[in-house]
């Protein structure tokens, strides 16, 4: 795999999966 | 009319339901597909702004709505806009139902091949020849594909009929993890092929200059709006069972970025395992041009007998789609019934109306692949009119107003800014851009019959079933508006 391609795949699956992740455990933190 | 609603048990459960909804069957056989036919890395970039562009914007918008009347589609359009716009809440439902029609079949095409794969009828050494036949034989059997449309249909409709909180609640909470670990199963699988991350490659190649085609733009932003559920009328219809405090824009970030995670997964799978197990590029391309269809009965069915143990990574593939289709198909039936219900139907009548409906309009596309092809075709354009409707009440109601008092409520953990108001109001120029590429295309597929209705994807065939659907929502505004019951809009203003 090219390093730009590995960089884009990084960038993507942070983008996504960290933002999901992080919604997801205010949700659950939510007390409404 | 009882006006008692149900509600969900728990935050979670109307996420994981919501996620089901948006995770379906185009996660995983048109994503991968399209994402890697128009250039990967920039198709990426393009989808993800089509999704904070139109996507998460219209189902904040749907979530509104439904919230604010408690009623289905139809009450929800009569209550929000007048009478007078019953007509377009009819429109969402509808064409929410007609998909369900076709929907439950294809959702029976993956439990065969779960079941076929199981049996191992996909024997080490085939090649495509052969498991075109079988798909070929599959989808000219009507006793076969219109058994699994049934059973599909029966599943779908026995989860609904227990209710919302011991039916799509309870459903949700197992299909969303199981779809989840079936999926990353795969993906680990895929991964450790020799070749695998040429299908990475192929996903995850930036080609910014590509960004400059306005096809990229126009394809991502046609996946994200069908694949996310965003003017489907789910959200709506899910949004009348939510709690009073509820997190709008958080709880459709969610829905959207899940959306999103779970077609990366798919994408992670689909495409490696192509790559890997293909015997040359030449049959990777033809794979990936051979439609929705073609590259999962036919191709990856082939593919998955190259591989070891090969067998139960197809049936764990088959399974992780047949249940992408069924937590999808849930909320299907759910905005039929929901309206059924607005109308003084009770649930459990209400739900067997509509799965009855469901089987039977749906008996035609498991007769005939093309009849489902020409109702996928039409049905996909008419969503981005749903879409529209949806962004028009918002627009008419006024934005900024639900925005301050609806969504950036004091329990919100995310206050959304004026963003949001403006791609509403953007909406519709995105909606003549998309809707009219897609016109424009089925043109250029009929150069000298674009006009025939009989054509499969012609333009004649889209303008006489849109004049169909708008005739009956028309004819019957002031009925439905009459029968439906008052949502609490209405009973405030009184």
């Amino acid at each position: 795999m090219s390093v730009p391609a590995i960089t884009m795949m990084i960038l993507f699956l942070g983008f996504c999966g960290g933002l999901f992740f992080i919604l997801i455990n205010k949700a659950f933190n939510n007390k409404a | 009319m009882s006006t008692k609603k149900e509600q969900w048990g728990s935050r979670w459960g109307f996420i994981a339901a919501s996620i089901g909804m948006a995770i379906g069957t185009g996660n995983i056989w048109r994503f991968p597909r399209v994402a890697a036919s128009n250039g990967g890395g920039p198709f990426l970039i393009a989808w993800t702004v089509a999704l904070l562009v139109w996507s998460i914007p219209l189902l904040i918008g749907e979530m509104v709505i439904g919230r604010k009347t408690r009623l289905g589609a139809i009450g929800a359009f009569r209550d929000f806009l007048g009478k007078k716009y019953t007509w377009m809440g009819t429109w969402i439902v509808m064409v929410c139902m007609l998909i369900m029609f076709y929907y439950s079949v294809v959702m029976g095409w993956c439990f065969k091949y779960f079941t076929m794969s199981v049996a191992g009828v996909f024997k080490p050494g085939m090649d495509t020849v052969a498991t075109e036949a079988i798909w070929n034989t599959f989808t000219t059997t009507p006793s076969q594909t219109i058994l699994f449309h049934f059973l599909s249909m029966a599943i779908g409709g026995f989860i609904v009929y227990k209710g919302i909180t011991g039916g799509i609640e309870k459903a949700s909470k197992i299909m969303i993890p199981t779809l989840f670990g079936l999926m990353l199963v795969a993906l680990f699988r895929v991964m450790t092929l020799p070749g695998a991350l040429l299908g990475l490659e192929y996903l995850f190649n930036p080609r910014i200059e590509m960004l400059a085609n306005p096809k990229i733009w126009l394809e991502a932003f046609t996946q994200s709006a069908w694949s996310t559920g965003a003017g489907w009328g789910f959200i709506i219809t899910y949004a009348v069972y939510t709690k009073k405090k509820e997190d709008v824009a958080g709880n459709c970030m969610i829905m959207g970025i899940g959306n999103n995670v779970g077609a990366l997964v798919a994408g992670m799978t689909v495409l490696p395992a192509i790559f890997a197990l293909s015997p040359s590029v030449e049959f990777a391309n033809d794979a990936l041009a051979s439609g929705n269809t073609g590259i999962t009965f036919i191709y990856l069915a082939q593919l998955f007998t190259r591989m070891p143990a090969g067998r139960w990574i197809s049936a764990v593939f088959f399974l992780a789609m047949g249940v992408a289709a069924l937590s999808s198909l849930l909320p299907m039936i759910e905005v039929g019934v929901r309206s059924f219900m607005d109308a003084g139907f009770s649930r459990k009548k209400a739900t067997k109306v509509v799965a009855s409906m469901g089987f039977l309009l749906g008996v035609p596309s498991a007769y005939s692949l093309n009849f489902l092809n020409n109702q996928d075709f039409v049905l996909g354009v008419a969503l981005l009119v749903s879409g529209l409707f949806v962004s028009f009440a918002i627009t008419k109601y006024g934005a900024e107003k639900l925005r301050k008092e609806e969504i950036n409520t004091p329990w919100a953990d995310f206050k959304i800014g004026k963003w949001w108001s403006f791609c509403i109001s953007i909406f519709p120029l995105l909606f003549i851009a998309i809707s009219g590429w897609w016109v424009w295309q089925s043109i250029t597929w009929y150069p000298d019959s674009w006009w025939n209705p009989l054509e499969l994807y012609s333009t004649g065939t889209i303008a006489v079933q849109f004049i169909v659907y708008i005739a009956f929502g028309l004819l019957t505004n002031n009925w439905l508006a009459d029968k439906t019951e008052k949502g609490e809009l209405t009973k405030k203003a009184i």
